[in-house]
């Protein structure tokens, strides 16, 4: 019961926030598909799944843009797979969206309050 | 090469994306299977698990390769290969298609780059439209555009207040001889006025133009071409300064031109010299050449010159009366003389280009409804209509830039053939523009504008075609074997305008051959046969002497029958005014042609006395002034008179001598055969000796032969004068005809192509329409029509095409060959002979294009055709 109400709760991510959380996570370093999906599963609390189907075109359209850049490593666990990491141009992305991000929350957090008298 | 190696990068990069995308989810799913196990799963489930929460691999791999960005430039290449697949499996379409677009494209941009370097293109001076040209304007009915005097250039010059500065020059047909070692060499140079490099506005290269001084010194200044500084004295600068000897005397090196200053075709300039010649007023042989302040117009530059010349008219009434003066622009003097011919050339190459790209529409045409049953089944499976029209224009491009290829490297191998088949004499006005006719990026341009247009063509028939008829209905055409009537339609109506184009053009060619045919069988009055023309220097002192002695020894030269000595450097002649003595004529003193000539004269032309005598020797420096005129000038002045024995007055020089005309001589004609006779005088040249001269030599022997032998004579007189030039009059003939030949050869050769193309184009539609009518033939037949009947019905249809064409086209003859006119000799523009005749040659040639067509479908076999169905 508590794994099905989880996936009730599951919000679908908001087209063009998917590139931001993408670059937010690969902030802190690089990582491949399989990490950043996780990453953003358990930072949201599971709240957020991002399906591969969603996340490979977003990560491949990234690249192609110039935001990211991705090599092949071994990981930690000794098996080889495509890093992706922040470009500078990733980086500036990164900070337009966060900042227009903010904006929006602020607009909708202004309609959405109750309002008063 | 570098495109190929592109396409194969691409090829190799988008493989190895592919290899990467999927380990990339290869690994994925490796690793997540893996997370999985660690946690307790066991492996087969962990497997499926991580496969579940994956997705669609294919699916996936399909959506992010899209995100890859190249799968228009993808479907772009597909296209490219499908297409060229296409072309090559049907390579008769595609070849014959080519090689029309690089015949009509060849011809056209071979003629434009002519155009362009002629017509076209600014010349290469500062500022070129301020050049203005000025000429003297004659007042008889003849008229026309005359050289300027000396002296009339002299007041022309102080007088003027619209030029910032005329100048006169002179480009001397016999070149200047120098001595750079032991032999002299002659080269083309031009006597220049010291403002002449001022007025182009193009300043030397090295060293110095010429200053006012240089008129006056002593010796003579000499500004080199840039060719023969690099060339003879290999490019050093020091040859300013130095002294070399010419057969003009002593002439020091002042200074070297740009290399794109050789105006007027000449690798020399020396200064014209102050003295004598400025006061000859009656004799004009200077061209003028003046470059206009800013802000003047040529019409009140015109206004001002034709004042001027007014005045000097009345001052000078001896030598000026009604004279007048004429500026044109200078671009437009320069090709004066070939204007008219270019334009004609470019129009008649327009007539081939019209009828290739007709020839290959209708290819095209013909191709697209044997597709259609494709482009129907692909429609049908959901391809888009813009991807079909894409794969058209695919194709059309494919076929217009092979097409634009082959025809540039055509066009510059002909631009090449075209240029040798001028000899290099004065007598072909087109050899001057070999430099000038070159691929450059406006040819460039030129050619890529057709070859786009013919791609839109070849797109857009089809196109045009498919578009009206819908879906559905073409996808039933396709099964069916009736014709579609709009297309067919187009069709005819391309072949009706293939057969107008090529009669304009077969006509043109007709009547310049029938033009020519009359030039080569004209009257020349003399005997050409055996004739040799060779210039004959004369030394600096003693010329008299020397010509006596020279003449002696030549006539006693082996291979040598007879010889004289004429003033002109070649064939023909300069004008003087002359009048009779008894009855002077109203409108004062005429120009006329005027040659002084050695006793022998008439006798080695093979000319005919017509009454009187020719000059002997009694005719000596002492006796009476005597001459002997040509039979137009005794019937055009002398009406009803026997002019043996009167008397003319000649001017020469400023002087008047009253001459005893003893003799009437045939005409002969001295200039190119469009040209007529004119009226000429002969005086004898021991009574009026030339400063230049040549030799007329009659052999029975090698012209080669005996040109050495004179040679000899010559130097056995004086050893330091230059080599002369030889000519055999056989040579200027062909020469003063062969410029109509080119126009002529030019026009065959189009000519050729358009009959060509007509004749594919008709045999193509019938052949088409027989294939598409095989099942009303067939029942025909089956109902009993007769071979007979068959064969009546194609070649009728096909007769009526072309017909029409024909008629068509004459209209437009009749109206286009009327500006042929100035190319034209004897030969009416609408001569009915000919018209006739080019309208039955293509008649027979559409009928015997027909027959084979009809032949077949005459066999038609009713029991197959109709199985078959």
């Amino acid at each position: 019961m508590a794994i099905k109400a989880r996936e009730k709760n599951r919000i679908d991510v908001l087209q063009g926030t998917l590139d931001m959380l993408i670059l937010q996570i690969l902030q802190w370093g690089p990582r491949h598909g399989l990490d950043i999906a996780n990453t953003i599963r358990t930072k949201s609390e599971d709240l957020l799944k991002i399906e591969a189907g969603t996340l490979y075109p977003a990560l491949h359209r990234l690249e192609q843009q110039g935001g990211l850049a991705a090599e092949w490593k071994t990981s930690e666990k000794g098996q080889r797979a495509k890093y992706y990491r922040l470009t500078r141009a990733g980086k500036k992305q990164l900070l337009a969206e966060q900042s227009k991000w903010e904006r929006l929350l602020k607009a909708i957090h202004l309609v959405m309050r109750p309002t008063e008298g | 090469m570098r495109r190929l190696w592109n396409r194969f990068k691409t090829l190799l990069l988008r493989r190895r994306q592919e290899k990467e995308l999927h380990d990339e989810i290869a690994a994925h799913l490796l690793m997540d299977t893996q997370d999985r196990i660690e946690t307790g799963t066991n492996p087969d489930e962990a497997r499926r698990a991580a496969q579940r929460d994956f997705g669609n691999v294919l699916r996936i791999t399909e959506d992010t390769r899209t995100t890859w960005g190249w799968t228009t430039a993808d479907q772009w290449f597909q296209d490219l290969r499908y297409g060229v697949r296409n072309l090559l499996k049907s390579p008769s379409f595609t070849v014959v298609s080519v090689l029309t677009l690089a015949l009509g494209i060849g011809a056209t941009t071979a003629i434009f780059s002519l155009v362009n370097g002629a017509l076209l293109r600014p010349l290469p001076y500062p500022a070129p439209d301020r050049l203005a040209a000025v000429y003297s304007v004659n007042p008889s009915p003849t008229g026309g555009l005359w050289l300027v005097s000396p002296a009339d250039f002299n007041d022309w010059r102080q007088q003027a207040t619209n030029f910032q500065n005329l100048a006169a020059y002179r480009r001397e047909g016999g070149g200047i001889s120098i001595w750079l070692s032991e032999r002299p060499e002659t080269i083309p140079y031009a006597r220049v006025t010291w403002n002449f490099f001022d007025t182009f506005g193009v300043p030397p290269l090295l060293g110095r133009g010429f200053e006012v001084n240089d008129d006056q010194a002593s010796t003579t200044s000499l500004v080199l071409s840039h060719r023969l500084w690099q060339t003879r004295f290999g490019g050093d600068a020091a040859v300013l300064g130095r002294q070399i000897r010419t057969d003009r005397g002593s002439a020091t090196i002042v200074g070297v031109m740009p290399p794109q200053f050789k105006f007027p075709d000449v690798d020399a300039w020396v200064p014209m010299g102050c003295c004598g010649e400025m006061t000859r007023r009656s004799t004009r042989y200077w061209q003028v050449v003046g470059r206009l302040r800013d802000g003047i117009s040529l019409q009140a530059a015109n206004g001002e010159m034709q004042s001027i010349a007014g005045r000097l008219a009345e001052t000078y009434a001896k030598d000026n009366k009604n004279w007048t003066a004429q500026i044109l622009p200078f671009d437009r003097a320069l090709v004066r003389d070939v204007d008219r011919a270019l334009r004609i050339l470019m129009g008649a190459v327009v007539f081939v280009i019209v009828i290739a790209c007709a020839n290959v529409a209708g290819l095209t045409l013909v191709r697209s409804m044997s597709r259609r049953r494709e482009a129907a089944l692909r429609l049908a499976l959901g391809a888009n209509r813009w991807r079909l029209i894409r794969q058209l224009l695919i194709e059309g491009l494919l076929i217009s830039v092979v097409g634009t290829a082959t025809g540039l490297v055509l066009a510059k191998w002909s631009i090449g053939a075209f240029f040798s088949l001028l000899p290099r004499t004065a007598w072909t006005p087109l050899i001057r523009f070999r430099d000038v006719a070159q691929m450059d990026s406006g040819v460039f341009l030129f050619a890529a504008l057709i070859s786009a247009l013919t791609a839109v063509i070849l797109t857009l028939v089809p196109v045009w075609g498919s578009l009206k008829l819908g879906l559905a209905k073409s996808v039933r055409a396709a099964g069916n074997q009736t014709a579609a009537r709009g297309e067919h339609r187009l069709y005819k109506l391309l072949v009706v305008g293939q057969f107008a184009c090529a009669i304009v053009l077969l006509a043109g060619t007709g009547l310049l051959i029938q033009s020519f045919v009359r030039m080569l069988n004209v009257e020349h009055g003399y005997d050409p046969q055996g004739l040799i023309i060779m210039s004959l220097p004369q030394p600096a002192q003693n010329r008299q002497t020397f010509v006596d002695q020279a003449l002696e020894r030549i006539k006693a030269a082996p291979g040598v029958e007879s010889a004289a000595v004429m003033s002109a450097s070649r064939f023909g002649g300069i004008s003087f005014p002359f009048n009779r003595e008894d009855k002077p004529f109203p409108n004062g003193e005429v120009l006329v042609r005027y040659s002084s000539v050695t006793a022998d004269y008439v006798r080695v032309l093979g000319s005919r006395l017509l009454a009187g005598r020719s000059f002997d020797e009694s005719d000596s420096e002492q006796a009476a002034p005597v001459a002997i005129i040509n039979e137009k000038l005794a019937r055009q002045y002398f009406p009803d008179e026997d002019p043996v024995g009167r008397r003319i007055v000649l001017a020469y020089n400023n002087e008047r001598i009253a001459r005893e005309i003893v003799g009437v001589v045939a005409d002969v004609r001295q200039d190119a055969p469009g040209e007529p006779v004119k009226p000429e005088i002969l005086v004898h040249w021991k009574q009026l000796p030339w400063l230049y001269g040549a030799l007329l030599i009659r052999t029975g022997g090698d012209p080669a032969y005996v040109q050495k032998a004179v040679q000899e004579a010559i130097w056995s007189v004086d050893r330091n004068l230059p080599p002369s030039t030889a000519e055999t009059l056989e040579q200027v003939l062909t020469a003063q005809v062969a410029t109509p030949r080119l126009y002529m050869i030019l026009f065959g050769l189009f000519s050729a192509v358009a009959l060509l193309l007509a004749v594919l184009g008709i045999y193509g539609l019938l052949a088409y329409i027989v294939s598409r009518r095989s099942n009303e033939m067939a029942i025909r037949v089956a109902v009993g029509a007769r071979r007979q009947n068959i064969l009546q019905l194609v070649i009728g249809e096909g007769i009526r095409l072309s017909a029409t064409g024909i008629v068509v086209g004459l209209l437009g003859t009749i109206a286009l060959t009327r500006l042929m006119r100035s190319l034209l000799f004897e030969v009416s523009p609408t001569d009915p002979a000919t018209l006739v005749s080019v309208a039955l040659l293509l008649l027979f040639v559409a009928w015997a294009a027909c027959y084979i067509p009809a032949r077949r479908a005459a066999k038609t076999d009713p029991i197959t055709v109709l199985r078959h169905d």
